[in-house]
């Protein structure tokens, strides 16, 4: 048996599974190396000041060169086809429901992959250790976040065993992506066009008749 | 029977008027405000708009004209009198597609009663198109007794009749069939259940769902201080007037806006901003200086959403840099600003809004201790405690106990959050200044977003810290009484319920969730129902709130509005840990109803929700009623007076 097509990568194998895979590629170690380690809480200085907040003397340093740094994919579909969102602790953004009020932090990590096919990355539940090169400074995205670092993502890794990771599965088998952000068109009936499939006043005659004693 | 044969005869004529419209070309294909009567030829109550004699209103067609022809003139009538606009406060707009949307805006009407309301428009070739609607202006019983001089309205997002229940439980505690004391929300004397749909939805979103108490009237979900129209324009719908706005008009009350959430977030942007896109967050802050402390007497705003304030190339800003994206900032046509009396904005990604604020007369409380810190003279005060939403009750209480900021919390970037309370006493201690009273909104917001993220324990504890702000309104309410306390929801959010107790210790629970088993360790053994859930126990440590929420033999809660979850019944240990991603070493998966594409969390549900009032006015919140009539009746205590 061999895990043919790319609809089944999602979710964890289950611990009894007995087929036999390709070993998955490494990121290789010396590559490893040249990245050098940036935690979350090493993105600004805290506490916060009572206004903005300052990037630390380190992710200064650190601008323009490879990083890399561990965490999980925020379980979101980004309009952003070649991105995603990256943050210390598992989570889910619900941008259907708050929009970009949120409590995403700040230091969340824009990733940006290479963009591949008619792919976008869809979310996977492992922690995750990225490598790539640091961007810092506030930057609108396409979604209209401003976000303050971002990463040229080279590599994804399984965090506990260094293995390669694809995140990037067809866009045609993410159905998240299908649905549409509400609109503020078409809402209401109107009396001039057809009558209604379902009209929710339609039983209004009979029950007006308990008016007359 | 009289009433039938009105609808029969209106029924009549509108099909006159289809069979005319087959011939002339133009047609009106929406009319503001909403009514029945366009949308189903119904002239029959419920009256889709209502507004307060004097509360304004935008006046709005969509009109489709043939191609290549323009609208050429657009006359409004209500009650067959041709509505004259103010100077600059009218447009005729070509939207493309040879669509046309006709305005008139801050249209108002002083005298109650059923309107009719019909748009006329005309085609270059002289070809007409016409429709009618309705909106009712309400009446309002006067001298009726003492004014409410303040209005307080608390809002617990998605708290439904179980998380107060639950809230109870766990801070009160119950014995022997009885509550051992009382919530504070409990002890407000007038119990009411408020129907809650949205202009488009049986299920709202927190967007209407405040904006009928602000307004009076529905809104599409998404949208707050507007009626939806056919543009993709965030800033050029049909307003309705807030009620800020309007007391602060007729009474010169001051407004006052404090949450846990981001200050952006739908519930406190629907009692200030006016806008189709709940998310709009740049814009939305601009607008509550702008508009909302120029026009409404904002005098406190309050919570989360720094980020908004921050000039685009500071740390941790959000301000976007468009007036169209995702968070916009806002910019509005001539007849809006003519109408409304408001600026026309822009797209100013560096403005430093915190400063702007503080040059307005606001002091800035970044924290606690810049709370703390007022000398008591101020009459006016932002207070900015996150980048986003605020942290939430639980996480705050441990760090203030442990000094530990739990995972995934912002509590280490700002680790002096005040609590609603907190923020409730300052808030009325700077709007009770006015002589002429104050209304404020209170949200406990996160009651809403934990109880999206089925996080039980912090969706509980939030509950709790709205219920002790609510203690503080009415202690507030018992020094001045001619205050209108009301305490509602929006909507009820992941169809809770408090299923049972649990049948184990917290250790025995602790050894299931690492073992793997599933069900079969964390379902029957553990879910007590009926005789068997007994009487959960819970303590109260000195800050008021609870020692731990892991006791033995606990509270468990079913979601009905639920996503697919793991769950083993424990604290998280990390704030807002996914679902699906959290308590997966109990491998016990709860499957969801919910289908999770896009939404990823449990739902807001369409159930009635619970009002309790108290104070001046408090005796008309009683029975059943729609959300849009709790501000009726708020302002027929604020203008009318009440026994
Ligand atoms: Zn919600």
């Amino acid at each position: 048996m061999t895990l043919a097509g790319g609809g089944a990568s999602e979710e964890a194998k289950p611990a009894g599974a007995t087929q036999v895979e390709q070993e998955p590629k490494a990121f290789p170690e010396e590559s490893r190396r040249s990245h050098e380690p940036l935690s979350f809480d090493e993105v600004f200085v805290t506490p916060a000041g009572p206004k903005g907040l300052e990037y630390t003397a380190k992710i200064k340093e650190l601008n323009g060169r490879k990083i890399c740094i561990t965490g999980f994919m925020v379980r979101h579909a980004d309009i952003d086809t070649s991105a995603f969102l990256f943050c210390a602790t598992p989570r889910a953004y619900n941008e259907r429901e708050e929009g970009l009020a949120d409590s995403i932090p700040p230091q969340m990590l824009y990733v940006i992959l290479p963009v591949r096919g008619h792919d976008a990355p869809a979310w996977r539940r492992e922690k995750m250790t990225l490598y790539g090169t640091l961007e810092l400074g506030s930057h609108q995205e396409l979604s209209g976040r401003v976000s303050h670092l971002r990463l040229r993502c080279e590599a994804v890794t399984d965090a506990r065993t260094g293995a390669l990771l694809e995140v990037r599965k067809p866009i045609a088998f993410q159905s998240g992506r299908a649905v549409p952000l509400p609109s503020d068109v078409g809402a209401l009936p109107r009396s001039d066009a057809p009558a209604p499939f379902f009209n929710p006043r339609r039983n209004r005659d009979n029950n007006l008749t308990p008016d007359t004693p | 029977m009289k009433l039938k044969h009105a609808t029969h005869f209106i029924a009549a004529l509108s099909g006159l008027s289809a069979l005319s419209s087959a011939f002339a070309a133009p047609s009106v294909t929406r009319l503001n405000p909403p009514s029945a009567l366009f949308s189903y030829n119904d002239s029959t109550p419920p009256y889709i708009s209502r507004f307060l004699p004097a509360q304004r209103f935008d006046l709005q067609a969509t009109i489709q004209a043939d191609a290549g022809k323009t609208i050429t003139s657009v006359v409004f009538k209500v009650n067959g009198v041709a509505v004259v606009p103010a100077s600059g406060a009218s447009a005729i707009t070509s939207i493309g597609s040879d669509k046309f949307s006709a305005t008139v805006r801050a249209y108002s009407n002083n005298t109650p009663g059923v309107k009719t309301l019909t748009v006329e428009a005309t085609q270059s070739d002289s070809l007409q198109a016409t429709a009618t609607g309705n909106f009712e202006i309400a009446s309002i019983t006067l001298n009726a007794g003492r004014k409410a001089k303040n209005i307080i309205w608390v809002i617990g997002d998605g708290t439904g009749i179980a998380h107060r229940t639950a809230a109870r439980i766990v801070s009160k505690g119950a014995a022997l069939g009885k509550a051992v004391d009382p919530l504070a929300i409990d002890t407000l004397p007038v119990t009411g259940i408020v129907t809650t749909h949205s202009l488009n939805s049986i299920v709202t979103d927190s967007a209407p769902g405040a904006h009928c108490y602000s307004t009076g009237n529905k809104a599409n979900n998404g949208q707050e201080g507007v009626f939806p129209d056919d543009t993709a324009d965030k800033w050029d719908n049909p307003r309705v007037e807030h009620m800020g706005n309007y007391l602060a008009r007729t009474q010169d009350k001051w407004l006052g806006i404090i949450t846990t959430a981001d200050v952006e977030d739908a519930t406190p942007a629907a009692f200030a901003a006016s806008t189709q896109d709940r998310g709009a967050g740049t814009g939305i802050c601009d607008m509550y200086l702008d508009e909302a402390a120029a026009n409404h007497n904002l005098h406190v705003l309050m919570g989360g959403g720094r980020k908004w304030f921050l000039p685009s190339t500071t740390g941790g800003s959000g301000r976007v840099n468009s007036s169209t994206a995702s968070g916009a900032d806002y910019v509005v046509p001539s007849d809006i600003q003519a109408g409304w009396s408001v600026p026309a904005g822009a797209v100013d990604p560096n403005r430093d809004l915190i400063a702007d604020f503080q040059t307005a007369g606001f002091y800035y409380a970044p924290n606690l201790a810049g709370l703390n810190a007022m000398t008591g003279s101020e009459t006016k005060l932002l207070g900015l405690f996150n980048s986003g939403h605020m942290d939430v009750s639980m996480d705050k209480i441990a760090y203030r106990r442990t000094s530990t900021a739990a995972a995934g919390s912002l509590i280490s970037t700002y680790p002096d959050q005040p609590m609603l309370e907190e923020m409730t006493d300052k808030a009325l201690s700077v709007l009770s200044k006015n002589a002429n009273g104050f209304v404020i909104m209170i949200e406990a917001a996160s009651v809403d977003k934990q109880a999206h993220n089925m996080d039980t324990e912090r969706w509980v504890h939030d509950a709790i810290e709205m219920d002790k702000a609510v203690a503080r309104c009415i202690a507030f309410q018992a020094a001045n009484p001619d205050t209108l306390i009301i305490v509602t929801a929006d909507h009820e959010c992941a169809g809770i319920n408090i299923i049972g107790g649990s049948l184990v210790t917290n250790s025995s629970l602790v050894t299931r969730a690492a073992s793997g088993g599933g069900a079969a360790q964390l379902r029957a053994p553990v879910v007590g129902t009926y005789d068997n859930a007994k009487f959960p126990a819970y303590t109260n440590a000195a800050d008021g709130y609870p020692t731990t929420m892991d006791v033995d033999y606990r509270m468990l809660i079913g979601y009905a509005g639920n996503s697919d979850r793991y769950e083993d019944w424990l604290t998280n240990p990390t704030y807002n840990q996914d679902p699906i991603a959290r308590d997966t070493a109990g491998n016990f998966l709860v499957t969801g109803q919910q289908p999770g594409t896009g939404v990823q969390s449990a739902v807001h549900t369409a159930s009635d929700i619970p009002l309790s009032a108290g104070g001046r006015g408090a005796a008309a919140f009683t029975g059943v009623f729609d959300n849009t009539d709790a501000f009726f009746k708020a302002m027929q205590a604020a203008i009318g007076g009440a026994k």
